[in-house]
């Protein structure tokens, strides 16, 4: 009996720590600004518009809507000396990405980010539950806009998509592999990586 | 060259010894369109008079891409592979003495990586409870990245010890601690960590408290565009688990888990500037605390209940706004399962959870964010006789995204979702198991702030699948599987009508009928072909000129799949297995597509 009291002791301490309602959000102000692209992913090439849509508009949301909730992301190397991993969690991605959102939201106008995608000679495979799509992409940033000597860095790569139809979420980004287009150059993972 | 060396004394090893244990060697290849992949791995351990002295491992993984992927056209390889053996010279209860020799090498085009090593290992056991491990090391390692070539010798030292005591029937005590100190000119290492555990396990209840600290300083070379240049990272990572279960009442258990978190990076960076991009490279520190507390409680023997709260929340640091964000979930669960009766259960469900993040300037970056889910799900199961069996599932889905900020706040959606899926199985013949399944599918999007107003972006999607599954046992060694599938979609703009309402933009229905059959001529043999046929059409919804809803074909797509597996298995210790598939695809509207595929695999145990 002490030790069921002290066990209920220990629970109670630990749940005034802290906690927070699963019921509700808070309000949030009228729109002022133009609206987002996300369309309902019908078919597996629409996860890419949207995943395109959502780096050139930098809305989070959307691009965590177009991710599979058992996402990975592969790479082939990273070129700043990272980790001996091969690739990253969802949990992971979405916090780096959501992180060079705000970095480049952030600049108001001082750096810009444009993402474009182009389909390769190697068809894409479409099946009844599973699609694997393959792009060359070009990511270019450009830093310090406003001033004297802006910073221009073009990432480049060619990039395997895996996408599945979920119960739930219609298409969905399973796993992505990324690979350099040349080994000196600078890929979507290097770039990610830079905000882990 | 090392690696050769390794084989052939492996090899050698492997003629004096007659008997082996836990020995495995796989062999893996596989082509897939562009890609060939090898990999093979090799564990040997053989008897020498009355124990097992010598452990040869080896591990490869080579991939090639074709040439027809990359706009340069060329062959793209990347290999890596692990060797290693270790020679244990003296054995005892209290002491064993052992060489060991490692190779790791791994090659991408211009980039290489090799990293030798060769040391003596010494195991010290002074006590049942303490184990001490140090082990010395002389490395070499040599990298080459595009004609920036470092090459380096020297020492690396690792120590480990342990403790463990069992402090009475139901303590126990574990006490670790690990030092790892790699002395090479240029990029050394020191690793230090520690551990310690305390569980306490009953009959009733039962109790684990953990600590867990490192500390590591590391340089290493840092690519950043066209240079190169050194940094060193001071890594301080400490942890803490608790966990406790204990039964206040009879039927009734309290389940209480909780951790806490803490990370912090340094970095100094020698060399050119600008060898960090983004935030990496920053210093910053993050810390997290959980706990999940979990109820169960059973009522008479038929029912079982069970809830949980569960909170997280997480702060990073970067010293700057940018990157710097907390983020909180609440979480809460009820779940009830019944068992009336043998032959019915039914179970239902409901979740609710909130993530608010935050930012540290709300307003410079937007980013302050929730995002509510609930969820409520319930089915049941109905057993009519030992034959016969229904099983429906149901579920509804809300999940609600808003951003705080009026610059993003447009954004700001719901998504629902309603499952419902019956499934029967009948199995009317021993030989016969007939299973048909259906999905009922409905996704409905729209926005906060557009909900009434005749938006593109609201919308809503259907989809109906039924699934016809035949199980035929024709004999012992035979056995057909043909299927039926048909499925049904439509999609359209979702409009607010005091009810919502739908305006089809497409539809499509897709026919795939299959057949499988497997095949086992001997025991030692299997063998399962396959054919599909798929043909799904769509259709659009299209305005003509006088104002008419026209429904116009859009794609007949249309795709046959072959494929054959075959495995020989001669005994329990051996397997190898070959398959190839071929795919023919064609569409109105995309271009036609051919592709074969084929995989072969070997293992074998040696004993």
């Amino acid at each position: 009996m002490r030790k069921s009291i002290a066990n209920i002791f220990v629970l109670i301490a630990i749940s005034a720590l802290s906690c927070t309602s699963p019921f509700s959000a808070r309000e949030s102000e009228p729109p002022t600004e133009v609206l987002g692209t996300f369309i309902t992913p019908t078919e597996p090439e629409i996860v890419l518009v949207n995943l395109e849509a959502s780096y050139n508009e930098q809305i989070i949301t959307n691009y965590d809507a177009s991710l599979d909730s058992s996402f990975f992301f592969r790479y082939d190397f990273l070129q700043s000396g990272g980790d001996s991993d091969t690739g990253w969690s969802r949990l992971v991605d979405i916090g780096m990405t959501d992180k060079l959102f705000s970095f480049f939201r952030s600049g108001s106008g001082s750096l810009t980010m444009s993402l474009t995608m182009r389909e390769l000679d190697q068809p894409d495979y479409d099946g009844d539950t599973m699609a694997t799509l393959y792009r060359e992409y070009e990511l270019v940033t450009i830093t310090g806009v406003d001033t004297d000597e802006p910073d221009t860095v073009v990432y480049k790569g060619r990039a395997e998509f895996q996408i599945v139809e979920t119960g739930v979420n219609l298409w969905a980004l399973r796993k992505w592999t990324d690979r350099h287009l040349q080994s000196g150059d600078q890929s979507w993972a290097d770039f990610k990586y830079g905000y882990r | 060259m090392l690696r050769i060396i390794l084989v052939i004394l492996s090899l050698f090893a492997m003629s004096i010894t007659s008997v082996a244990i836990a020995q495995e060697l796989y062999f893996d290849f596989s082509q897939n369109r562009e890609t060939y992949s090898w990999d093979d791995s090799l564990v040997w351990q053989p008897q020498v008079g009355n124990s097992y002295p010598i452990l040869f491992s080896n591990k490869s993984t080579t991939t090639l891409i074709k040439e027809t992927v990359f706009p340069d056209r060329s062959d793209r390889w990347q290999e890596s592979y692990r060797s290693s053996l270790r020679w244990n010279w003296t054995e005892g209860p209290k002491l064993t003495l052992s060489s060991v020799i490692q190779n790791d090498y791994s090659s991408f085009e211009e980039r290489t990586v090799v990293d030798n090593s060769a040391g003596i290992t010494a195991l010290f056991r002074p006590a049942a409870a303490l184990v001490i491990s140090n082990t010395g090391l002389f490395v070499t390692t040599a990298r080459n990245n595009f004609g920036s070539k470092h090459r380096a010798s020297g020492y690396r030292n690792i120590l480990t010890a342990g403790f463990s005591r069992r402090l009475s029937d139901s303590d126990n005590l574990r006490v670790s601690f690990g030092q790892d100190a790699r002395l090479v000119p240029d990029i050394p290492v020191y690793d230090f960590d520690a551990s310690s555990s305390f569980s306490r396990l009953t009959r009733e209840d039962s109790l684990r408290i953990s600590a867990t600290g490192e500390l590591q300083v590391r340089r290493y070379f840092t690519t950043s565009r066209s240079f190169e240049s050194i940094s060193r990272q001071v890594k301080t990572i400490s942890g803490a688990r608790f966990l406790a279960s204990f039964k206040p009442l009879a039927e009734t258990r309290i389940r209480v888990q909780s951790n806490l978190d803490y990370r912090r990076y340094r970095y100094e960076h020698f060399g050119r500037p600008g060898a960090s991009s983004g935030l990496l490279g920053l210093d910053n520190n993050s810390r997290a605390i959980d706990y999940k507390i979990t109820g169960t409680r059973n009522l008479l023997k038929r029912f079982a209940f069970d809830t949980h709260y569960m909170f997280r929340e997480t702060h990073e640091d970067y010293g700057a706004p940018t990157g710097s964000q907390r983020v909180r979930t609440g979480e809460w669960r009820a779940a009830l399962r019944a068992m009336p009766s043998m032959n019915d259960s039914l179970w239902v469900e409901a979740v609710f959870s909130a993530t608010s993040y935050f930012t540290e300037q709300t307003r410079s970056f937007f980013s302050d964010r929730d995002r509510l889910m609930q969820l409520y799900g319930c089915g049941f199961f109905h057993r009519f006789n030992s034959i016969l069996g229904l099983r429906v599932d149901g579920s509804f889905r809300d999940f609600h995204q808003t951003f705080v900020s009026g610059k993003l706040s447009a954004n700001n959606n719901h998504n629902r979702v309603y499952v419902v899926q019956p499934s029967v199985t009948w199995r009317p013949y021993t030989w016969l198991n007939i299973s048909n399944s259906f999905l009922l599918h409905a996704n409905y999007i729209w926005y906060d702030y557009e909900k009434k107003a005749d938006s593109d972006r609201n919308t809503l999607f259907r989809r109906a699948r039924w699934k016809s599954e035949y199980t035929i046992l024709l004999s012992r060694r035979l056995k057909f599987r043909p299927m039926y599938s048909y499925k049904f979609e439509d999609f359209g703009q979702l409009l607010w009508r005091d009810q919502w309402v739908q305006k089809t933009n497409w539809d499509r229905r897709t026919h795939l009928p299959s057949l499988e059959v497997t095949y086992r001529p001997v025991r030692s043999w299997r063998m399962n072909p396959g054919i599909s046929y798929e043909k799904r059409k769509s259709w659009e919804f299209v305005i003509d000129d006088s104002g008419v809803i026209n429904r116009v074909e859009k794609e007949t797509f249309e795709r046959t799949t072959m494929h054959l597996n075959i495995e020989y298995s001669p005994g329990p210790r051996t397997s190898i297995t070959a398959s190839a598939q071929r795919r023919v695809q064609t569409s109105s509207v995309f271009a036609d597509d051919k592709t074969n595929q084929f995989v072969i695999s070997v293992h074998r145990v040696f004993w």
